[in-house]
């Protein structure tokens, strides 16, 4: 243990224009009866005194072991030293910490308040209120900390005993606390666990929640069986028509495969005609130059699967008929009047097959052999080549 | 190809060994992202930890709706015990009791649900075909809420539809083509003795003949 070689030096604090060194204290063996400490005046550290105090603890340490006991011998021994002459235990039982601190402070404070007050010193009012501190600092008791093991100490002593309070002995008292914290913290986590149950269950719908379905099979049974009824029937139906379709296409096959070209020719032609009927019936036809417009899939729900008719979107400020405009603005977008802008139009402007008189188109003698060989279908003059 | 449970328990969990249904490890009836939702989810750890087939029967008796994912993605405790289900693979007599339960009709969806899941499609049409003429109700939740639907209605979405409770069937021929290979009789209706006697449809006169027809077998 080394050796504790301060006294209990009492900090000063500086406040300017305050006069800080007090008077020197007398010496440490000179006497001090107002308590093993002595006056809280500043004490210089003597250094006879320091090699003093090592020396007797060096003595003593070397002699004893290091038992409690032999621990407040060397604590008199010091205290014995610096001028003490009561023993350890009943000095410490006089201090009380807290109001040495709280007189410390006060002092402290009360230093400072005057300081700022009186900032040009007034020796008088200083001197009395350095008297008046210092005669405050020798009433009070500074004893500087000492450890004191659990057993020496006194201060559990000092507690008040309650009345109603029956358990004699600590370790008793201890127990039954424990075991009721326990009890509240385990009642805490089982209401816990409980009430988590409860929630998840709950939200899982494990048990009966109050939602607007009613799953309950006895109200009014005659109108469930006239609703399942009426969905078998449906479904019997559903399978009819499956069963219809099926054999329609079968029998299609068959006459098909029984048809000579001709005929199959001809049905082709009709089915074309018929689809591009329906075509336009669905999706309207497209205006003349007008702009096919889609907004994109990206936004929309699936509800734009069941549109068929794209043709009609179109954006707000468009000209829906362009055959109104004057012929040299019946551009697309914004293309009219600029430079670069090209003589040719679109398609069916440019197409000189179905207007002219052109012998490509013209359906005569001369150009059947040509039409015959010619790739597509075309109803003039249908291709002989062998399939 | 890597050994299925062996090969990474984080990547591939709750694989199962055993017999292979529709050539691949039952577990995989269940897409992988909705697979993984189940095993995440608190149902799954809670109640489906250590089920057995008994166990699992009294879990699905305590359901109250059917239904594939709602809210944020959960799974519903329906789906959780399906998958229980195919990861136990209960004996086929097991799931026939499970079908038969008339008090219980949460556990015969259940078992329903497995049936179109795991069977051969043959049976599949014979086991839920009777299914068609019940028509207690049923509490479905989806990602929309709560629906009602009846037995019959969720009978015959397992055998027409392609995706029920956010899970992929696995493809079920059609009944006319099972007809033609002579595994299956056509179908007769519950309200096979009603359909002659009733008006039907508004439409055409021929419709009585032809249900007659249909009750009849058909070749091809």
């Amino acid at each position: 243990m080394p050796p504790k070689l301060t006294q209990p030096v009492k900090r000063t604090r500086y406040f300017p224009g305050k006069r800080t060194s007090r008077s020197p204290s007398p010496s440490s063996s000179s006497d001090s009866e107002s308590g093993p400490q002595g006056e809280d005046e500043q004490r210089t550290v003597k250094t006879e005194d320091v090699t003093e105090l090592i020396s007797e603890i060096g003595e003593s340490a070397s002699e004893a072991e290091n038992s409690d006991e032999e621990r407040d011998k060397q604590v008199s021994v010091r205290r014995q030293a610096l001028g003490g002459t009561k023993p350890v235990v009943q000095s410490l039982k006089e201090v009380n910490l807290n109001e040495r601190f709280k007189e410390e402070t006060a002092i402290v404070e009360s230093e400072y308040e005057e300081s700022e007050e009186e900032h040009e010193s007034v020796d008088e009012s200083e001197s009395e209120s350095d008297v008046e501190s210092e005669s405050e600092e020798e009433n009070k008791v500074l004893l500087r900390p000492v450890f004191v093991p659990r057993n020496k100490r006194t201060t559990k002593e000092a507690k008040p005993q309650f009345a109603y309070d029956t358990t004699a002995d600590d370790e008793a008292r201890k127990e039954k606390k424990k075991e009721e914290t326990l009890a509240m913290i385990e009642q805490q986590i089982r209401a816990e666990a409980a009430a988590h149950a409860a929630a998840s269950l709950h939200e899982d719908n494990i048990i009966a929640n109050a939602e607007d379905i009613d799953d309950n099979d006895d109200v009014d049974p005659l109108a469930e069986r006239a609703a399942w009824k009426l969905r078998e029937l449906k479904r019997i139906k559903r399978e009819r028509d499956e069963l219809e379709q099926r054999e329609r296409e079968l029998q299609e096959i068959e006459m098909r495969r029984n048809m000579d070209d001709n005929e199959r020719l001809k049905e082709d032609l009709a089915r074309v005609r018929q689809q591009q009927e329906e075509k336009i019936k669905n999706h309207g036809k497209m205006g003349f130059m007008q702009k096919y417009y889609h907004k994109g899939a990206f936004y929309q729900d699936m509800d734009i699967l069941n549109r068929t008719n794209y043709n009609a979107e179109a954006l707000e400020d468009d000209i829906r008929d362009k055959t109104a405009l004057p012929k040299i603005m019946q551009v697309r977008g914004d293309q009219f009047g600029k430079r670069g802008r090209s003589k040719w139009t679109h398609l069916l402007n440019e197409d000189t097959s179905q207007n002219t008189d052109s012998p490509w188109f013209r359906k005569d003698h001369g150009s059947k052999r040509t039409q015959e060989k010619l790739g597509g279908l075309h109803d003039a003059y249908p291709s002989k080549r062998k399939k | 190809m890597e050994t299925g449970p062996e090969r990474g328990i984080t990547l591939e969990r709750g694989l199962v060994k055993g017999p292979e249904i529709h050539s691949q490890n039952p577990a995989r009836l269940i897409e992988k992202i909705i697979r993984e939702r189940i095993l995440d989810s608190p149902y799954w750890k809670e109640q489906c930890f250590g089920l057995t087939a008994a166990t699992l029967c009294d879990r699905a008796v305590e359901l109250t709706y059917i239904g594939g994912q709602f809210g944020q993605q959960r799974p519903t405790p329906f789906l959780c015990l399906a998958f229980k289900a195919i990861q136990l693979q209960p004996e086929k007599e097991i799931i026939l009791e499970y079908l038969a339960a008339e008090d219980f009709k949460y556990l015969r969806a259940l078992a329903a649900f497995y049936i179109r899941l795991t069977f051969p499609a043959a049976d599949i049409y014979k086991l839920l075909e009777p299914l068609l003429a019940d028509y207690h109700r049923l509490k479905l939740r989806s990602m929309n809420g709560f629906r009602l639907i009846h037995i019959d209605e969720f009978a015959d979405m397992l055998l027409t539809e392609e995706r029920v409770c956010d899970i992929a069937l696995p493809r079920l021929p059609k009944r006319i083509v099972l007809e033609d290979m002579e595994e299956l009789e056509p179908r007769e209706s519950a309200l096979g003795s009603e359909l002659s006697n009733s008006e039907g449809d508004s439409d055409d006169t021929n419709e009585v003949e032809r249900n007659n027809g249909i009750n009849s077998k058909e070749g091809h």
